[in-house]
């Protein structure tokens, strides 16, 4: 039972991991929290959810497709909604309530469009279990951290491997001198944007799989849990994100494990207040120097 | 000093109204008529309009309770309509478990709203933006989900039924009396009032100090988190006030009674008003509490098509609450009536009319 | 005893030491510049004496009190005052209200106060509205007082932000960079205005770029460069002092020659 659960825990954790990233890539060029983060995600799930059970689709395929498709949306938002506002200088609250609104349309037109009822998302690693240490263990949550960690590895090598990687990584550090230099900064956001809604996207398809079922409001808790995870790591940290997730989702489990299943989305919650009021940068976050 | 005189000539219409508003002589009787004219409405309206009356009524008392959070102070909350909830649950128990009469209940809810502010704003002491934001959404879902699950205290799921009638003197209110109506309009006389005494001291300088320059106010002096907590307090007892009245106007409430949705529509509100302005939260919830029974009135035009053609009212309510987030933002980020204000800044009495004109 | 007075004060930001053993003092009723080039680390040093920065090492005292190690707002209340080098208005905020904020230690009435506009609320409040309208006309904003901050011109601005912190009441004004924008017949003004304000009593801490100004009403100039204090004394010195040149426009002999 404890190793199952831990099992468990590690698998939702990477996808929270996932979620996690999304948050900490737009947070380190814009410096702005994408409170739509979430909505990008359930969307995500649907888009790959409509592919397989409306459109009877290959999954590759279908996955391939959804995540395409979210990725265009998170292009969408930052260029329909964030980038007029960023021209007129609005970065605070203006930008914070536009994502929430934009989470908010997002949500409800999904519900408009499914209903608000849950639809049954297959089990994309339906194989089974293995036995070790005489705990039953499914395959379907050790692929899911696989499939997380495989994408958690392709992303740090895309952020600091790549051209791009290195053109968002400038933009992080100095926008304005990273624009000098030739860098388009503009591309750069969008970039970071489409890989945000497209890891979101996949992290969608697999917590989707975990629990076999998808709805509009299935990102609500989920999303502020992999805040939580985003938090406690530390924002813009990578390697924190994937800690801070493993984190809430080991800890999560084994709440179930000792206290009931009742109350355990506060574990999150309560997580992320005592983060953010004792060590508000997170684990592996670096404290900044104000400027007066 | 000549370049202002001429603006005044070619002011307009608001201007001239806003100025007359501030003489004594005009302002005086023009209040006290529209307060009767507000004390007759229910005489002559039917009690559908009375029900969406008293729910813009409602709707008003939280925009005000938000707008001390977000307007004054500059802080985004999301999760308003937990203070809804505590007081409602709170006013519910102690009225049928507990069974204390109405009014001693009330001001007990609205004390344990006021703590539950304070324990808000201490838990986000450090955070700001959207981190705070996410924070006061992790706060309306904890309490939401405790008062689903803590079966012992809040009935959980099956909720609490028979909510006695509020009453005064003995006096039960009721739709058709008016006693929820002229209830809900003293308490947004009341909102309007703090608002405007308190606003209009060191106090309402100082919060809004904060909004403006966090740091510019600590070197002034000011201790932003006292002004913090007194917004935050402040917020959730009027919100908790309204609370405490809406729970015996529905007679039955339970986890659902309170959504984010009904926190979303708080802040849209504010926000299509003008955060940080009184007659922005009286306009604000004018246009959108009574949104949904618009759309359906207009929907329900359509009634000779199939209904499974029809837009559900409920849902696309939403996505336009969300579409006037994003496009005010876009048009006009301070709220229809908010920005800055064209009349002078009132002097208090007893300055010298001179100095006061500089 | 000095009003103001830094002990070897260590500001260490990670390995950058931005303010290096720095000892400074200021008598009441003097006006004392800190000069030196971009960089030096003196904006930081304001930070220090406003308890922005938490200091590494020793100590910073006023009116013979330590004051290093409290809170800004407390510091505020022992009647240290400063300006910012960016300006940072409430700009949102009428000018009138930007004074009367200045003023907020000054007032202590409760909330109950507020509520029932009691007699102490009254009184307050008439008070310093009229001393905030006295100073606002004595630095030259008195037909703007019922303006927006953000919509008066640069120079006015910067006028604000010093009527705001004269409004504390404090001792000492801390006055970051005040004539940065301003044309020659405001900054002349400017300086008329600082004179004015040691006569009425205040003592002036000063950062400035414009060497006319620092020249003209400093009593004495502190010169910082590498967050080192390099040169100290009347203006008259500092023109000439060698070290302070080389800080400024590096090895003059190098470019001029041997006849400098």
């Amino acid at each position: 039972m404890f190793l199952e659960q831990i099992v468990n825990g590690i698998a939702i954790g990477m996808s929270y991991a996932l979620v996690a990233v999304g948050y900490s890539m737009v947070f380190g060029v814009l410096r702005l929290i994408n409170f739509s983060h979430s909505a990008v995600f359930t969307f995500g799930a649907f888009a790959v959810w409509v592919g397989v059970e409306m459109l009877h689709l290959n999954v590759f395929l279908a996955i391939l497709a959804g995540v395409a498709i979210t990725g265009v949306l998170g292009i969408g938002l930052n260029k329909m909604a964030l980038e007029p506002l960023r021209k007129k200088g609005e970065t605070g609250m203006p930008a914070l309530i536009t994502t929430i609104g934009m989470s908010y349309i997002i949500i409800n037109v999904l519900t408009i469009v499914f209903g608000s009822q849950m639809r049954r998302f297959p089990a994309l690693f339906n194989w089974g279990q293995i036995h070790i240490f005489g705990a039953a263990i499914g395959w379907q949550q050790v692929m899911i951290a696989l499939a997380c960690l495989v994408l958690l590895v392709t992303l740090s090598l895309i952020v600091n491997k790549t051209k791009s990687g290195l053109a968002m990584r400038a933009v992080q550090q100095q926008p304005t001198a990273a624009a000098i230099n030739g860098i388009n900064v503009n591309h750069v956001i969008t970039f970071v944007f489409f890989l945000g809604a497209a890891s979101a996207a996949i992290a969608g398809t697999l917590v989707a799989a975990y629990y076999q079922y998808v709805r509009p409001s299935f990102g609500d808790v989920i999303g502020l849990k992999a805040f939580a995870a985003a938090v406690l790591g530390g924002i813009g940290s990578l390697p924190g994100a994937v800690l801070g997730g493993l984190i809430v989702g080991v800890v999560e489990s084994l709440a179930v494990f000792a206290l009931g299943s009742t109350y355990i989305d506060l574990v999150a919650y309560l997580v992320m207040f005592a983060v953010l009021l004792i060590r508000p940068t997170g684990l592996l976050g670096r404290k900044g120097i104000k400027k007066v | 000093m000549k370049n202002r005189k001429e603006k005044n000539r070619t002011e307009n219409v608001s201007v001239r109204l806003g100025m007359l508003f501030r003489k004594k002589k005009a302002a005086v009787p023009a209040f006290l008529l529209l307060i009767v004219l507000l004390c007759l409405l229910p005489q002559v309206t039917s009690l559908y309009i009375q029900r969406n009356l008293i729910m813009v009524g409602f709707y008003m008392v939280l925009g005000f309770s938000l707008n001390f959070v977000t307007g004054y102070i500059g802080e985004v909350s999301l999760g308003h309509a937990a203070f809804y909830a505590i007081g409602a649950f709170s006013v519910s128990l102690l009225t049928t478990d507990a069974g204390m009469g109405y009014w001693p209940a009330v001001v007990l809810s609205v004390l344990l709203c006021g703590l539950f502010g304070l324990l808000l704003a201490f838990a986000t002491m450090r955070v700001s933006g959207t981190y705070l934001a996410i924070l006061t959404l992790a706060f309306f879902y904890l309490v939401m989900n405790i008062i689903q699950n803590w079966e012992g205290l809040t009935h959980g799921v099956v909720g609490i039924y028979d909510i006695p009638a509020a009453n005064i003197f003995g006096f039960a209110f009721t739709m058709k009396n008016g006693g929820y109506y002229y209830c809900i309009l003293a308490y947004v006389l009341f909102s309007i009032l703090i608002t405007r005494l308190l606003i209009g001291s060191r106090f309402g300088r100082a919060m809004k100090a904060v909004r403006e320059d966090p740091l510019a106010a600590t070197m002034a002096g000011i201790n932003n988190q006292t002004f913090r907590v007194i917004a935050y307090v402040l917020a959730g007892m009027l919100a908790g006030l309204a609370g405490t009245l809406y729970a015996p106007f529905c007679g039955y409430i339970n986890y659902l009674t309170f959504t984010y949705n009904m926190c979303l529509m708080i802040l849209v509100i504010i926000i299509t008003g003008g955060r940080g302005t009184m007659k922005g939260v009286i306009v604000g919830s004018l246009i959108i509490a009574p949104l949904g029974e618009v759309l359906r009135g207009l929907i329900s035009l359509f009634d000779s098509l199939p209904a499974e053609y029809l837009p559900d009212p409920e849902q696309w309510r939403f996505v336009i609450y969300g579409l006037i987030m994003v496009v005010m933002m876009r048009l006009r980020p301070q709220g229809i009536l908010g920005g800055k204000s064209r009349l002078d800044y009132r002097m208090p009495a007893g300055l010298d009319k001179k100095e006061g004109n500089g | 005893m000095a009003l103001l007075e830094m002990k070897q004060v260590l500001m260490r930001f990670g390995g950058l030491v931005a303010v290096d053993g720095l000892s400074l003092k200021v008598e009441e009723g003097e006006i004392v510049s800190l000069i030196g080039p971009n960089g030096a680390g003196k904006t930081t040093v304001f930070n220090t004496i406003t308890g922005v920065y938490e200091i590494t090492e020793g100590e910073i005292c006023f009116g013979g009190e330590r004051i290093s190690g409290l809170l800004p707002r407390e510091i505020v209340k022992r009647g240290v005052s400063r300006t910012f080098q960016n300006i940072r208005l409430f700009g949102k905020l009428r000018v009138i209200e930007n004074a009367l904020i200045g003023a907020h230690i000054n007032m202590d009435y409760s909330i109950p106060d507020a509520l029932f506009r009691t007699k102490k609320y009254r009184t307050q409040e008439l008070t310093l509205h009229k001393k905030a309208l006295e100073v606002l006309a004595s630095i030259g904003l008195g037909e703007y007082v019922h303006e927006y901050a953000e919509n008066l011109p640069y120079g006015l601005q910067r006028r604000l932000e010093i009527a705001r912190a004269i409004m504390s009441g404090a001792k000492i004004l801390l006055l970051d960079e005040p004539a940065a924008g301003m044309n020659p017949q405001e900054s002349e003004d400017l300086m008329g205005f600082i004179r004015s304000l040691r006569d009425k009593g205040y003592t002036i801490l000063l950062i400035e770029h414009d060497m006319n100004v620092v020249m003209n009403v400093s009593d004495r100039i502190y010169v910082v460069d590498y967050g080192k204090l390099i040169a100290k004394g009347k203006p008259e010195q500092i023109k000439n002092d060698p070290g302070v040149i080389r800080a400024y426009l590096g090895d003059v002999s190098e470019i001029m020659g041997e006849g400098a």
